[in-house]
């Protein structure tokens, strides 16, 4: 059966680089390959920093505090690892540093200041899921920085102990008990709130 | 509600695991407000190195211009015992062996 042959020339596509390319780029000081890395990982981590951050201009902060530890500590990525983990280890990093600095400068307020109340109608299963993440935002504020870490890691993001570790860099027997803590340290905070 | 702090912990879990927060609106422009940031912070690393390099150009100076007196007074003093041997002055080359002649 004869072949189609269109005259077309084909035009070749430009090959999309790699992370490890850009990083190798950005070392070799091409400011448009970090740029794109950037473009590439904003996303997660986004997604990552606005679990602790409590407002836009924090979130942009933070984030922002991610790509330049990225990029200072560039040369340190060996490349075993993809890029996204590294990075995911540096967000965590800097969530863990923001948590801590922002619990020496918060404002000490109970949680009866909060406008939600665990016995509030809002809390029920059609409670918006908005206000009741508010509240646990609220509650968890009550926590140490680990703590806070580790709840978000473990219970809103879902991730296994062994990621959590790995992310952390606490051993997992570690992480396992700051979990237990930290879960037993909320639980003590929303039963205090519900005797009141 | 129930009562269970357990089970009121999970509910809330599963609501703050649900509100996933939209950061779309953040996101566009974050490569350019990252860029000036980044660009500020090279900057400003820079005058943090010039400060500290500070004090190791202040002595560089010091010792050039120590460097330099030290040469000017050499050569001043070559100059008189010039002047006293080529006109054969006896008395410029006595006030300069003994101290007198600056």
């Amino acid at each position: 059966m004869p072949r189609i042959v269109s005259d077309k020339p084909r035009m070749a596509e430009p090959a999309i680089p790699d992370d490890n390319a850009l990083v190798a780029g950005a070392l070799g000081g091409d400011e448009s390959a970090f740029t794109e890395l950037v473009r590439r990982h904003k996303r997660r981590v986004f997604g990552a920093a606005s679990r602790f951050a409590r407002d836009d201009h924090q979130l942009d902060d933070l984030c922002q505090e991610v790509f330049i530890r990225a990029f200072r500590n560039l040369s340190k990525f060996r490349g075993e690892a993809p890029f996204e983990h590294w990075l995911a280890r540096i967000t965590v990093s800097a969530c863990y540093d923001f948590l801590r600095k922002e619990r020496r400068t918060r404002e000490q307020v109970s949680l009866d200041a909060h406008p939600f109340d665990l016995r509030d109608s809002r809390c029920d299963a059609s409670a918006s899921a908005r206000a009741a993440a508010e509240l646990l935002a609220f509650a968890m504020r009550q926590l140490s920085a680990d703590e806070r870490l580790i709840i978000t890691l473990a219970e809103i993001e879902d991730r296994s102990m062994r990621e959590i570790s790995d992310l952390t860099g606490w051993s997992e027997s570690n992480v396992k008990v700051r979990a237990f803590r930290a879960r037993q340290n909320l639980k003590r905070i929303l039963e205090a709130s519900h005797e009141r | 509600m129930s009562d269970n702090p357990e089970e009121i912990l999970q509910s809330l879990f599963s609501a703050a695991r649900a509100a996933q927060p939209d950061t779309s609106r953040l996101e566009f422009g974050f490569e350019t407000r990252f860029g000036a940031r980044l660009r500020e912070e090279t900057r400003g690393s820079l005058g943090t190195w010039a400060w500290k390099l500070c004090p190791f150009f202040a002595a560089i100076a010091l010792a050039a211009g120590w460097w330099n007196y030290s040469n000017l007074r050499s050569d001043a003093d070559a100059q008189i015992v010039v002047e006293a041997t080529t006109s054969n002055d006896d008395q410029t080359l006595l006030a300069y062996m003994t101290g007198e002649h600056r």
